[in-house]
């Protein structure tokens, strides 16, 4: 067990081989040898950490409009797997039969929470963490592009192009565009 | 206060933007200054264009002259703008011609497109040429009286050089065998090559099944594989084999060699697995994988007493990287003026070398197919419908695999004149190009890119 001091000076017993899917704590705990001193994670709050170290035996996932899902599922996966990009085949088509099965699984958590979320697995360094799918809202769009509007909608973008760049984007995106 | 996308790191915005879909991401990139800077990031296009290809499984449209390796920020930025623009227009309701121009071609009987080049391959007995589509160019010729090339027998190179299998032919009996060696490195200048073999020292007769990859080249010859080490010095072998295969395509992959005969109008096709050559010189057996016949197995086509004519294409094989390993295409008309088409795609991927199959998809069209072209992935067929009671026309099958296996029709809107008159097509999956020819060598090129 590993103690773990969040933000808000709470305290965590973790298993080890849970925060060691933390490239960080894991460097950390190399650092120290073995030992009871708690790792302070000044970045990390109680609330998020709770999120982050969630047990899981597969990947975990963070989607859409704050949804958090967590596969502790029966595809045991090597938790310092690769982002997708560099995944064989292989896992990205299990990936995708696995999908329906992986909806039932998601735990819904504001926007914040998320950016919140997506920010402690990259100071933590957690690669299993990735939100893969975190702009498509489950199963339905996911091959359709949302217009650029829907996104700013989403997440309060406010669009600061002027009327010669939009012109310019429309240009660039016109081969893209659906016809 | 509330934290909000913009309050990301620029490198987790990116690591974010890396994981959407390709019109999401142009969307995204889209919003606003701040997260339009990303679009900077080689790695951003990079990614995204490797996930095109491994996760979506999209051909990219490249040449293999051309490595994504290579290519510079704005380069990949371009290609991944027209993979999508391409894979949208495909998948439209109406699939528009973006460009339209035509070459003369000589007037040979066959064509086919070397992928992702722009370059079209004519040949017929005796004669081959290459031209530049993007130049209207020939760019090369071989003249051999015996001369005849196998369209199928293409192995593209990752360097841009494409190895077409050849052989010279002599009152259906083979003589020698003959690689042919595109090289369009240099646009500027295409270069052709070509090896022949010593003489053949069997009897070969019946050839079919014709493969080559940058090893060997070989084909299926009543009762014999044939292969030759691409060398002029060496002498070809002949390896008893004992399954007669007809209309078989033979693919070589990883260590042994897939031939899937077409079958009969009757009976189902079977897929044979021969040790390849080149891995095992031993080996004078033919092992059947297990489950030989299962290839056909949702391909049973009843064969009712009043059809009256068929075509049955050989099958086309692919090493499964995008998912499909064979398509088989039929075509029936009966005393009715009934008509029936069956194009089958058997979808397929590689697991620790051996190919695991899975349900084949059939699309049945209610009218007969005089052409075929199937493009790169297996999972687009170019079709000319040619009814017995109207004009004939161009049509697009796509096989897609989610979210479940299905397939989708599209019709070509090409005018009715062109479709008419022409005697051959082609198709450049890669590139988004169909070329049609007429009986007098014109060829037009249309692009969907």
């Amino acid at each position: 067990m590993v103690l773990l001091v969040t933000s808000d000076n709470e305290q965590f017993q973790t298993e080890k081989d849970i925060v060691e899917r933390s490239v960080l704590i894991k460097n950390m705990l190399e650092d120290v040898g073995e030992s009871d001193q708690p790792i302070p994670l000044p970045n990390v709050s109680s609330s998020v950490l709770k999120k982050v170290t969630q047990p899981s035996t597969g990947p975990t996932e963070i989607d859409v409009r704050g949804r958090y899902l967590s596969t502790a599922s029966t595809t045991v996966e090597s938790p310092s797997r690769p982002p997708i990009l560099e995944q064989s085949q292989d896992e990205t088509r299990k990936r995708t039969t696995d999908i329906s099965e992986w909806d039932q699984k998601f735990i819904t958590v504001d926007q914040e929470m998320l950016f919140e979320i997506i920010l402690a697995a990259n100071y933590l360094d957690i690669k299993s963490l990735l939100c893969r799918r975190w702009l498509q809202d489950g199963s339905q769009h996911d091959q359709g592009a949302r217009p650029p509007e829907e996104i700013r909608k989403l997440f309060n973008i406010v669009n600061d192009f002027t009327p010669e760049e939009e012109a310019q984007i429309k240009k660039e995106n016109e081969w893209a565009e659906d016809r | 206060m509330s934290l909000t996308i913009l309050q990301l790191p620029q490198d987790v915005l990116l690591e974010l933007a890396k994981h959407l879909n390709v019109g999401d991401l142009l969307s995204f990139l889209s919003t606003c200054r701040a997260i339009r800077e990303l679009r900077l990031e080689r790695s951003l296009w990079l990614e995204t264009l490797i996930r095109i290809r491994e996760v979506e499984l999209q051909p990219l449209p490249l040449s293999t002259a051309e490595t994504l390796d290579t290519l510079s920020r704005d380069e990949l930025q371009k290609v991944v703008h027209r993979a999508h623009g391409l894979k949208n227009n495909w998948e439209s309701e109406k699939p528009r011609i973006i460009g339209m121009h035509s070459l003369s071609v000589t007037s040979q009987s066959e064509i086919f497109c070397i992928p992702g080049a722009h370059i079209v391959v004519t040949h017929g007995w005796g004669s081959m040429s290459c031209w530049d589509i993007l130049t209207s160019q020939r760019v090369g010729d071989l003249e051999f009286p015996e001369l005849i090339v196998h369209a199928e027998a293409l192995s593209m190179e990752m360097n841009g050089k494409s190895l077409i299998g050849a052989c010279f032919q002599l009152h259906g009996l083979i003589k020698n065998l003959v690689v042919i060696c595109v090289d369009f490195r240099d646009r500027a200048h295409i270069s052709m090559s070509y090896v022949v073999s010593p003489a053949a020292k069997d009897t070969l007769q019946f050839p079919s099944g014709f493969f080559i990859d940058p090893q060997i080249m070989g084909f299926l010859a009543d009762s014999k594989l044939v292969t030759w080490r691409l060398d002029a010095d060496a002498a070809i072998q002949t390896t008893p084999y004992h399954g007669v295969l007809t209309g078989a395509q033979c693919l070589p992959i990883g260590r042994s060699i897939y031939a899937l005969s077409r079958g009969s109008a009757r009976s189902e096709g079977k897929l044979q697995v021969i040790p390849h050559p080149a891995t095992d010189r031993q080996s004078t057996v033919i092992s059947v994988s297990p489950s030989p016949c299962e290839i056909y197995e949702s391909i049973k086509v009843p064969y009712p007493a009043h059809w009256r004519t068929w075509t049955l294409w050989d099958p086309y094989v692919f090493a499964p990287q995008y998912g499909i390993f064979a398509v088989i295409c039929r075509s029936f008309s009966s005393v009715q003026d009934e008509e029936l088409a069956f194009i089958h795609f058997r979808p397929a991927r590689m697991v620790h070398g051996e190919l695991e199959f899975s349900q084949s998809c059939v699309y049945r069209h209610g009218e007969a197919i005089s052409d075929v072209a199937v493009g790169v992935s297996g999972t687009y067929v170019l079709l000319r419908i040619n009814p017995a009671n109207a004009t004939p026309y161009l049509g697009l099958v796509h096989f897609n695999a989610t979210p479940v296996p299905h397939t989708t029709f599209r019709r070509l809107e090409v005018e009715d004149t062109l479709v008419f008159s022409c005697v051959q097509i082609a198709f450049d999956e890669q590139q988004g190009l169909v070329l049609l020819v007429d009986n007098v060598g014109e060829m037009t090129v249309l692009s969907y890119a």
